[in-house]
């Protein structure tokens, strides 16, 4: 602990013993609080505000009005602030929900700054991340948020508005599956301390308040709904009557239905709490005296093969699901128990109450030992059966996708693995991915070979199927280092923060030089319960010592993984330290001063990142990446002309990357250049550009 | 393709009924759950290759839908989630011309929808998640004229006929929409359109009898008012639920936008892929033919022709 307040206060440094003199990154991130995305992959996005500029200077003559719409003026006196807030090149992306906009009596308002160090984003992702797992027909990931300045008012809006967007979006899902996915959202929301308003309208807000704290009412749940349909039979005629009531009677089973999502909440619960890092093991203990028991009756349950499965390890947990390796199976359960519930409904009812009760006594520890007690006996083994219709809606991390077989040049060749690495070495990305996927069609569990596929699929900018193959090397192989490392820094490109960590653990727990490190500390540490910044405090702790048994010859590994730490943290300039001393030791690692020009250009350094990329693409000059980079970091620095050289560069090594034809795009604008765009959207060759730029 | 860059994401766009090199953005932070709002008033240029803001209002919270008034090409509405009808005038000039000219607090929850008479240009109607739909007039001092409560959940859609002056219709999530005459209280009809929550419907602007609805399943179905019993066709919609669409030809979107032929069923004519994120709003120009502005989650208003 006291390593970090060390670091904090500026008087250790990632290498240790190199010059202090940090001003409290806390202090700078108050500065970067209207910065770019955290979330950039070691390439960044352009940062969007910079469209504005364009804007600054044409005004449009063309209103025909005599009023000056012209910015400039506007920005002035009283209402100073207001503009330099909302529209100055300083401007803040997110946070800073305008308080006080009384319109009607046009007062200036009060500009509401809650948590100052709240990085901007973090709302947004965290939102992004419920819709995307939506979208995904994953479950949602909660996350932990650092405290984010969020009034009474402000959770309302979110709770109200977020179930209806929820219902939207997961409208083909059961309702005890939208429910739970919903107060996982939430539950980090609510936890949240209430911001106090304390605007001179904070009276009149607290008051409009109110009517938003009642939630809003699904239809599911309102007593009258079927008034409406009744309403329609008036005006519409008889045929209503007949689906009136093939309506109602699909409400009844909704009825008996509900009692159940309280044991589907359990389940997920139960599901969502296994440690990840224990879950097998503790999945063994449990399920050991379960397969253990004798009575016949219960041996041939469902129930009990999940069970026995699980023992076995056929089936097993992930952070949030249970995944069988034959999902047919869980099929079958599901539609032998939808068919029950359909002949049986007021027992479903009946033995749904009573599972529930047995729920609710239990613990999670101690579920294995009240299995074995007698009250089995007198069970409806039926019931046990719905316990093993749960949900399964499948691993958080995306099957890897292979591209189309029969297109693929490289299968049944033999060579292809070192060919992959060949062409991977080359540039030659695409081709190199083929390779390795041909070999992996032949050989599936070779690891190696799922880390260098995921490497190039990182390369291209793919980086969720990055994961996944990198996930997949590292479970067929715990002790592949750099698989992990790699995974750790994909999953901070797509900011999944907590895999990150657990990537970055996963990788200290086997290292033989580091393994005894994590001993030290409390192991419940990293289960799901414990936010971020906690987990982020420990890892990094860990990660100093680490650093600490090599300060000679400092592990550019571990280096490495406190730049990512600390990029996580948002804590730029550590970030800064500890990948040059990762570059001290391998001054020619293309992927290292990529990352530091990353770290430089996200804490707005971008002509010190310039530097950094041209030391990249020194290298490896076919590293697309970094090419795309030094775009942006162009964009940032206002140099159009050098951006979009760079830009085009990069999609002459990658033409499909959409991001980057993009970032052309809003340069051709900055540029005024419509023809160019026009160019872009007749056709997509960047050959074509070659008369209009060098590169 | 003319692109433009708003701070938050967009959730409708229009274009102006008067003026052809202009359109109208309604964005809101944090994908409209909570935070500010902004609505943008652009300029096309270069024939649509470029586009360039002329001014902007901010709100206190987001920004659902907005509506340009059919009677005066300066003013503009928008309507927010805090329940707020902001009215701003983009010829007043001065530090006072940010603010609106008016700001009616009238619905109790979100107002979802807008919509300005295209026939009497006087009047406008919104739709709001407090399950009310109610009409305004600009001139009346008094705040709504009318208010029209029917739907069991939340309104999402309401949009005049193109044909009738006060003719209506509404789409909501109590998976019903409702045929409206402001001189009545009541719905003249109502259609059970679907088995989910319906995000929006609109007229086609060529039949007056012929409305289109779109649900979260992900269909869009072709209604005949005149006996709305069964439906008349039905557009199965691509990989996600939102749809959105506008007059003449029924656009579908979920990060793309579909063009389809009614006539025929399951037609798709063309589909644009030119967003990254939810595309949530989408109009077709008045003026140009074949032009069209999409606006969606990913914090872009891209214009194109087809």
């Amino acid at each position: 602990m006291s390593d970090l307040r060390n670091l904090v206060s500026g008087q250790d440094g990632c290498s240790d013993g190199s010059d202090g003199g940090y001003r409290n990154p806390l202090s700078r991130m108050a500065e970067q609080f209207w910065n770019e995305r955290p979330n950039q992959e070691y390439h960044q996005r352009p940062e969007m505000h910079m469209a504005h500029g364009p804007r600054m200077t044409t005004h449009s003559a063309t209103l025909g009005t005599q009023s000056s719409l012209n910015r400039g003026m506007m920005g002035e006196d009283q209402f100073g602030d207001f503009e330099k807030y909302f529209n100055g090149p300083a401007q803040n992306e997110g946070f800073g929900f305008e308080r006080g906009f009384d319109d009607a009596q046009f007062e200036p308002h009060d500009v509401h700054h809650p948590n100052s160090q709240v990085p901007p984003d973090v709302l947004q992702y965290y939102f992004k991340s419920f819709i995307d797992s939506a979208r995904m027909q994953q479950t949602f990931r909660p996350a932990a948020l650092p405290e984010l300045g969020l009034d009474v008012q402000d959770k309302a809006k979110i709770r109200n508005r977020s179930e209806v967007l929820a219902r939207h979006l997961l409208n083909n899902h059961s309702e005890a599956y939208i429910t739970n996915e919903i107060s996982k959202f939430l539950q980090p929301i609510e936890e949240q301390p209430s911001f106090v308003n304390n605007t001179k309208f904070g009276k009149q807000e607290s008051e409009w308040a109110s009517e938003f704290e009642t939630e809003m009412r699904h239809p599911m749940h309102q007593p009258n709904f079927e008034d409406v349909w009744r309403d329609s039979v008036a005006t519409n005629g008889a045929d209503m009557v007949r689906e009136f009531h093939d309506f109602n009677r699909e409400r009844e089973f909704e009825g008996a239905w509900s009692k159940a999502e309280e044991q589907q909440r359990w389940v997920d619960e139960f599901e969502g709490k296994a440690p990840i890092q224990r879950s097998l093991n503790s999945i063994q203990e449990v399920t050991e005296s379960l397969t253990k028991i004798d009575d016949p009756k219960l041996q041939s349950t469902n129930f009990m093969k999940l069970m026995s499965q699980l023992h076995k390890g056929e089936v097993e947990i992930t952070e949030d699901s249970i995944v069988s390796r034959g999902d047919q199976q869980t099929e079958e359960w599901a539609d032998q128990f939808d068919q029950y519930r359909e002949e049986h409904p007021s027992q479903s009812d009946e033995w749904m109450r009573e599972f529930e009760d047995k729920m609710n006594l239990m613990d999670q520890n101690s579920w294995a030992n009240e299995f074995e007690e007698d009250n089995w006996q007198g069970m409806d083994d039926e019931w046990i059966k719905g316990l093993a219709s749960q949900n399964t809606t499948g691993p958080i991390v995306p099957e890897y996708r292979f591209s189309d077989p029969a297109l693929n040049p490289y299968i049944g060749n033999p060579e292809a693995y070192p060919i992959g690495i060949r062409l991977f070495n080359e540039g030659r990305l695409a081709e190199s991915i083929l390779a390795f996927e041909a070999e992996l069609q032949a050989e599936p569990e070779n690891s190696e070979c799922w880390e260098h596929l995921g490497h190039a699929q990182a390369e291209s900018d793919r980086d969720a199927m990055a994961i996944s193959a990198l996930s997949r090397a590292v479970e067929l192989d715990e002790t592949n280092l750099s698989a992990k490392m790699a995974l750790a820094v994909s999953n901070t490109n797509d900011w999944y923060r907590d895999h990150a960590l657990l990537s970055l653990k996963s990788w200290l727990d086997n290292h033989p030089d580091y393994v005894h490190i994590s001993s030290k500390y409390n192991s419940s540490l990293f289960n799901d319960r414990t936010p971020f910044e906690s987990k982020h405090e420990a890892l990094s702790d860990m990660f100093i010592e680490a650093a600490r048994l090599k300060t000679d010859s400092p592990d550019p590994d571990v280096q490495t993984a406190l730049g990512l730490l600390f990029n996580l943290s948002l804590e730029y300039d550590k970030a800064v330290d500890c990948f040059q001393t990762a570059l001290s030791v391998r001054p020619n690692d293309y992927l290292l001063w990529n990352k530091l020009g990353a770290t430089l250009a996200n804490s707005d350094r971008s002509a010190e990142a310039l530097g950094c990329y041209y030391k990249s693409l020194d290298a490896k000059p076919s590293f697309v990446r970094a090419r795309a980079n030094l775009g942006i970091s162009y964009m940032a620095l206002k140099q159009y002309e050098k951006a979009a050289q760079y830009f085009l560069g990069a999609i002459s090594l990658h033409p499909e990357s959409k991001h980057i034809w993009s970032n052309l795009r809003i340069v051709f604008q900055y540029l005024e250049r419509p023809d160019l765009i026009d160019k872009m959207d007749s056709q997509h060759d960047v050959e074509m550009f070659r008369e209009d730029f060098e590169f | 393709m003319g692109i433009f860059k708003t701070n938050f994401g967009g959730f409708a766009t229009r274009f102006s009924p008067f003026d052809e090199n202009r359109i109208a953005v309604a964005t809101s932070q944090h994908y409209g759950i909570v935070g500010n709002g902004k609505l943008h008033i652009l300029e096309i240029v270069e024939g649509g290759r470029m586009l360039r803001e002329i001014t902007s209002f901010m709100s206190k919270d987001g920004l659902y839908d907005l509506a340009w008034s059919e009677d005066n090409e300066n003013v503009i509405v928008g309507v927010s989630g805090d329940g707020s009808i902001k009215i701003w005038d983009m010829s007043r000039g001065g530090p006072d011309g940010r603010f609106p000219v008016r700001s009616y607090q009238e619905h109790g929850g979100e107002v979802h929808s807008i919509d300005w008479n295209p026939i009497n240009r006087r009047t406008f109607i919104t739709g709001s998640w407090d399950e009310s739909i109610k009409l305004w007039d600009p001139m009346a001092m008094q705040g709504s004229v009318q208010t029209f409560k029917e739907h069991r959940y939340c309104v999402y859609s309401t949009v005049w006929s193109p044909y009738h002056e006060s003719r209506f219709a509404s789409a909501s999530g109590d998976r019903t929409v409702k045929i409206w005459d402001t001189k009545a209280p009541m719905a003249s009809n109502t259609i059970l359109a679907h088995d989910h929550e319906i995000l929006s419907c609109d007229w086609n602007k060529y039949n007056e009898n012929i409305l289109v609805s779109a649900s979260v399943d992900k269909t869009i179905k072709i209604w005949d008012i005149r006996s709305t019993q069964r439906e008349l066709g039905v557009l199965k919609g691509h990989g996600y639920a939102w749809v959105q669409f506008t007059r003449e030809a029924d656009v579908d979107s979920d990060m793309t936008v579909c063009l389809w032929d009614t006539l025929m069923e399951n037609a798709l004519v063309r589909r644009f892929d030119h967003h990254t994120e939810f595309v949530v709003g989408v109009d077709f120009s008045l003026f140009i033919p074949g032009q069209m502005a999409s606006c969606a989650w990913d914090e872009t208003v891209q214009i194109w022709n087809i």
